[in-house]
């Protein structure tokens, strides 16, 4: 009986792809190599890619080898979760709308964005705990945020948020929310509203 | 840029989704995670083939453009509605005949327009 067994690419083989690097159609060889994800950020070792034979830079990557990414991706992320009243999800959405998106995917970006502008610096930090501290931040907890972080991110901020006074992650999530619609017309936002309007643009 | 047009793009597409390991890759870019849901575990191949197998013909929901590179490439463009929800596929293929070949994917995700 033939056996129905897919067909897998191996180290060694040989293929074509459009190389970005070389900017036209190159002879692909199949190698394990180490992939550089870029969100979060991760070095994984040992992953069967596409390599340029002209360049050398990773051309293009096989089905088979994502499983292995993804589980990687999963183990560099940690999982924020916060429940805050439902009209800072509004809050949210307006400020993603200023920057002419209101995906899911722009919103989660701009709460990571504060939320590593918060661990990088304690004047800003101290600006987002006084925020978390305004009666707009009040109001019947009854909307559940869940948010992907990097591990890192997440630590460093976490750590800031003590450092500062803070008593639970889900301060740090309001204060974030309301810093960012705060930045939309002060003059100290000046900076975050360009990159999260670059962000906007190429996400 | 010799055309394949919509029916053989689309069959093409499938075959491949259909074919297995070996016949789907993905070009290397940035922010793969989110733009390449199919890279990134978000949608399997045969959520890919239920959305092409909606996507029509017409001008809103197909269009065959020049590779950003190279432009002799033809890469497919698939903007299919599953749900009322818009989507956007982008692929291509190096050979371009009626062959079972490797889909080259750039893009699958809901899309933002």
């Amino acid at each position: 009986m033939s056996s129905p067994m897919k067909s897998f690419w191996r180290a060694g083989d040989r293929s074509r792809a459009v190389c970005g690097r070389c900017g036209k159609v190159v002879e692909t060889r199949f190698e394990y190599r180490t992939y550089t994800l870029d969100a979060p950020r991760a070095e994984i070792p040992d992953v069967l890619v596409a390599v340029c034979v002209e360049c050398d830079g990773i051309a293009a990557v096989p089905f088979q080898s994502t499983p292995r990414i993804n589980e990687a991706r999963k183990e560099a992320e940690a999982s924020l979760e916060a429940r805050i009243p439902r009209h800072l999800e509004d809050v949210l959405a307006v400020v993603a709308s200023h920057y002419g998106r209101n995906d899911s995917e722009f919103r989660a970006a701009v709460l990571r964005f504060y939320l590593h502008a918060f661990a990088e610096s304690d004047t800003f930090a101290a600006h987002v705990r006084d925020l978390a501290g305004d009666d707009l931040a009040r109001g019947p907890a009854e909307e559940r945020l869940s948010l992907k972080v990097q591990k890192p991110v997440l630590s460093r901020a976490w750590e800031m948020a003590r450092q500062v006074g803070m008593r639970s992650r889900t301060e740090m999530v309001k204060g974030a929310i309301l810093a960012a619609a705060d930045d939309l017309e002060s003059r100290g936002g000046k900076q975050r509203r360009a990159t999260l309007a670059n962000l906007a643009a190429s996400v | 840029m010799r055309k394949l047009g919509f029916k053989l793009a689309k069959a093409k597409t499938i075959a491949a989704l259909r074919g297995g390991p070996q016949l789907i890759l993905f070009e290397e870019r940035e922010g793969m995670e989110a733009k390449n849901l199919l890279a990134s575990g978000g949608v399997t191949p045969e959520e890919v083939i239920a959305l092409l197998r909606v996507c029509r013909g017409s001008q809103d929901q197909y269009r065959e453009t020049p590779h950003h590179q190279v432009a002799k490439l033809p890469v497919h463009e698939f903007k299919p509605v599953m749900h009322g929800v818009r989507w956007y596929v982008k692929v291509y293929f190096l050979e371009g005949a009626g062959e079972l070949e490797p889909a080259i994917f750039i893009s699958v995700h809901e899309s933002q327009a």
